[in-house]
């Protein structure tokens, strides 16, 4: 045992070699075979052992596969596995990790990066399986590789949109159409406005491909505006120009369809100039409701009838909230539902309860809510996806919320999530981003990121189921 | 200081002090059950060399508290294991994964976190081809199959720059 010692590192590392070669059915005689299966489960120390008595097998089979297998593969891994601490030179050929209960792995893969966790779940079938699981990806953005559009190789185009705050976003078909936005002063999450664009871009959620549309009629310079989709067209309405007159109140159509965009020509009485308001579509009506005009926030709610072109106020009854502009809403269940948003009027402040209009009887509601409350905060991001709100990002001023709550509408219950890519989450547009649901996933786009202290162009998705 | 005795799944019998043998919550709840108790309690699923090297753990934290952290930003990181513990791992795979076994069985919060995180790290930064590699995982997909997980992960995977 003595005199083998020596030898012992240098007898493990033929070994090794004859299992990295081991893929190859001439190297691995069938005496190596049967001694593995005989192979004591838990004692590595029998194995070291019935390795040196096939010494001479050994030494043959390393000579043999190393002159026909030397490869620069080969070595790569050798130095890589002898640069790790954990038992480089272990024969020991059982596969302990998949001996592990579903609930133990999981635990190890909730604390892996997405880029290892893609590695993982490319080993073998039950890995797969695991990383799939939900639970390790709850509450994580993961950052969507965008690919050139190769067409465009040649051409002085831009192949993706510049990073912007408060575009308004779509989804038709497998593309999220996203609209204007505005590049202000890059060091306040509150943006000076500026740079206001009248860009319109869409992205192949399949493809991973954005494309510039060149639309033909008006062109608008709009931020902090809202697109609604009504029958292949986008609805456009308020928003902040960048320019004289700062607020619109104008309501513009682009049809998919014709690529153009054009004004949607309104009777009675609309909105004055706005932005920042929110707006959603049901039974053939835009409803807005809330936005700045410059001066004073408002909680006014007002209905454009989208088959006669028609505006009026809307008689609401109920508690209403309070005026307010920077909020979320919502369309679920022939209800508006309110979240957030932030007004100067005396005193400032931030708003965190959840309202509902009832559409059908137009009366409001404040919902009492259990769980974990968000704090009051504007400038989040809230989307439904089958009967869960998802509401992230935003701020109140202290601070940037990099966190995610969904909102279960049926039990009225908020739920902070977990999440675990902390790097993620500070490099995602934290407000000020616009967002649809596609396949089962959040995709954002845009955005303010504290962390660079600029917005950003990047997409990110969160799975949601 | 009173102790307690254990007995590990081939009967070898340890005395151990209360205070210690109690951060395993499994061992906390039994003796809260049975109250004063001179029989060793018996502990079917852990080997003895395993027990071992549990009560070390345990000896060494209960005797060097960690200050508490900010959990929630800190709970998923993986490079933030302390340096005892890293050297406490630093075991052959087999012992490795019966100490997850036994974290788990004896509830024993840190020392399963500590060790799915070291478990973690030796994935972490891996091509899939040496992960099969470290853990002897044996590749089971069809290229066809392979191929088609590759187109997913293209999705989102960063290649770096």
């Amino acid at each position: 045992m003595d005199n083998n010692e020596d030898k012992l590192p240098q007898l493990k590392l033929f070994k090794l070699f004859l299992k990295l070669f081991s893929n190859h059915p001439t190297t691995t005689s069938p005496k190596t075979k049967n001694s593995k299966s005989q192979q004591p489960s838990s004692s590595s120390q029998s194995w070291v052992d019935s390795n040196i008595n096939q010494n001479e097998d050994g030494e043959n089979e390393c000579q043999l596969s190393g002159q026909r297998n030397l490869s620069s593969d080969s070595i790569l891994i050798c130095t890589e596995l002898s640069k790790s601490n954990i038992f480089q030179f272990n024969i020991d050929t059982k596969c302990y990790i998949l001996e592990m209960a579903d609930e133990l792995l999981i635990s190890i893969c909730s604390g892996l990066s997405i880029n290892d966790l893609i590695h993982l779940r490319l080993t073998s079938k039950r890995l797969y399986g695991l990383c799939n699981d939900m639970s390790i990806w709850k509450g994580r953005f993961v950052h969507v590789n965008t690919l050139n559009n190769s067409s465009s190789f040649l051409s002085i185009k831009p192949k993706r949109p510049t990073p912007r705050l408060c575009p308004s976003s779509i989804l038709y078909d497998k593309y999220m159409y996203v609209y204007g936005g505005d590049n202000g002063y890059k060091d306040q999450f509150l943006s000076l406005i500026g740079d206001v664009k009248n860009d319109l871009w869409r992205y192949n959620l399949e493809s991973r491909i954005w494309e510039e549309i060149l639309y033909s009629g008006m062109k608008p310079k709009l931020t902090e505006h809202t697109s609604v989709l009504y029958n292949g067209k986008i609805i456009m309405f308020g928003g902040s120009t960048g320019c004289s007159p700062q607020y619109s109140s104008i309501v513009y159509q682009y049809d998919i369809n014709l690529n153009s965009l054009t004004v949607f020509e309104t009777k009675g009485n609309g909105p004055s100039p706005r932005s920042a308001h929110t707006a959603i579509v049901y039974n053939d009506n835009m409803y807005v409701f809330g936005g700045w005009d410059g001066c004073k926030s408002n909680n006014k709610l007002y209905s454009l009838d989208l088959l006669t072109k028609h505006w009026s106020l809307v008689t609401v009854s109920g508690t209403i909230p309070h005026q307010r502009r920077a909020h979320c809403s919502l369309f679920y269940n022939h209800s508006l539902y309110l979240f957030g948003g932030f007004d100067t009027d005396k005193p400032a402040s931030y708003f965190n309860s959840m309202f509902k209009l009832d559409l059908d009887t137009c009366i409001w509601e404040e919902l009492k809510c259990g769980g974990d409350v968000p704090s009051g905060r504007s400038r989040s991001s809230m989307i439904e996806h089958k009967g869960k709100f998802y509401l992230y990002g935003g701020w109140d001023r202290n601070n940037y919320f990099q966190e995610i709550h969904e909102f279960d509408a049926k039990h009225q219950h908020w739920t902070k999530m977990s999440y675990s890519n902390i790097d993620q989450m500070e490099s995602i547009g934290l407000g000020q981003n616009c967002s649809v649901i596609f396949k089962d996933q959040l995709i954002t786009f845009g955005g303010y990121t504290p962390l660079k202290k600029a917005s950003t162009n990047e997409i990110f998705s969160l799975r949601l189921e | 200081m009173s102790t307690i005795k254990l007995e590990s799944a081939d009967e070898k019998v340890f005395e151990v002090e209360r205070d210690i043998a109690c951060m395993a919550v499994t061992i906390k709840n039994m003796l809260e059950d049975i109250g004063e108790t001179d029989t060793a309690i018996p502990l079917p699923n852990v080997t003895s060399n395993i027990l071992e090297k549990v009560l070390e753990y345990c000896k060494h934290h209960k005797e060097h508290p960690t200050p508490q952290q900010d959990e929630k930003k800190d709970e998923k990181r993986l490079d933030d294991i302390p340096p005892w513990d890293r050297e406490f791992c630093k075991v052959d795979q087999p012992t490795l994964f019966e100490l997850i076994l036994a974290a788990n069985y004896l509830d024993i919060k840190p020392l399963l976190d500590v060790t799915c995180k070291t478990v973690a790290n030796m994935i972490r930064g891996k091509t899939p081809e040496e992960i099969r590699k470290i853990f002897n995982i044996k590749n089971d997909f069809t290229p066809e199959e392979e191929e088609q997980i590759r187109k997913e992960n293209e999705w989102c995977e960063d290649k770096g720059n």
